[in-house]
């Protein structure tokens, strides 16, 4: 009985993290562990994490440069809410709340993967779209908001998502 | 891609992306990503009007469009790149880590 106990916890961690995690350092309140990748690669405003089959990218925030031409300083936890909440989106500027419908269909999320913030992990929104296997992800730090986008298997992005901890 | 085609894909990608496509490499990876970005947008189809169709299942827009055929869609974005930039904003943020990839070459 107690190694079925033990047996059912092991297999329990196993599913939410990964083996031989690294910590991948987002802010000083917030880290990520993830899996020794393939590469890793940095772009002017981005870190990719390339696997073999799948992929993520962190990048933070910046309400300058999210939409070209659009600053959404001020707006930006409201409008990335709006993007999860329909129901937000009437509490947004008319142009805003256009482009929130807009990119709300355009994400279209088949799962969403909502965490309150906890003793342990920050609060997190995310959704992916099972249809082109894109999922994202929005951590919501004390000074900043994180961005992970997802390019796999669900399961994979929910491990992900998981191993969002505080430090 | 030759210059003048490369340049018009820069011109427009930059009012897109902003200064970050200033630095990527115009390669067919890049030219195949803005092609399919354009292709599922419902409301920025013009440009792919002008491009001969049924599009061959699995292959390559670089491959199988035309020399004439690809100057002529990447003209028209580079000649309404802001209104083409309008209309794809939300499928640009959705898709910009594919472009990042692409022009990284990975």
């Amino acid at each position: 009985m107690l190694i079925k106990v033990r047996l059912l916890f092991l297999i329990l961690f196993l599913h939410s993290t990964f083996i031989g995690a690294n910590e991948f350092v987002l802010s000083s309140e917030v880290s990520l562990d993830y899996p020794n990748p393939v590469l890793i690669s940095h772009t002017q405003d981005s870190l990719i994490f390339k696997y073999d089959g799948w992929m993520f990218a962190h990048n933070v925030v910046n309400p300058k440069s999210m939409y070209q031409a659009i600053d959404l300083t001020g707006l930006e936890k409201d409008y990335i809410q709006a993007l999860f909440f329909p129901e937000k989106i009437n509490r947004l500027p008319t142009w805003l709340g256009k482009l929130a419908q807009d990119q709300s269909t355009e994400f279209s999320f088949t799962n969403s993967l909502n965490v309150e913030e906890g003793s342990n992990n920050p609060k997190i929104l995310a959704g992916f779209n099972k249809l082109n296997g894109i999922g994202h992800a929005y951590i919501f730090d004390v000074n900043s908001t994180h961005h992970i986008v997802f390019n796999g298997k669900k399961d994979k992005f929910e491990l992900i998502v998981k191993n969002v901890r505080k430090r | 891609m030759d210059h003048v085609n490369k340049d018009d894909l820069k011109e427009f990608l930059i009012t897109l992306f902003g200064n970050k496509a200033r630095r990527w490499e115009m390669n067919d990876k890049i030219f195949n990503l803005t092609f399919e970005l354009v292709a599922a947008s419902q409301s920025c189809s013009d440009a792919i009007d002008l491009v001969p169709r049924p599009m061959p299942l699995g292959s390559a827009p670089i491959k199988w469009l035309t020399k004439e055929a690809r100057g002529i869609f990447l003209r028209k974005l580079k000649d309404k790149k802001e209104n083409y930039a309008m209309c794809l904003k939300a499928a640009a943020y959705t898709m910009s880590f594919k472009f990042d990839m692409a022009a990284q070459g990975i």
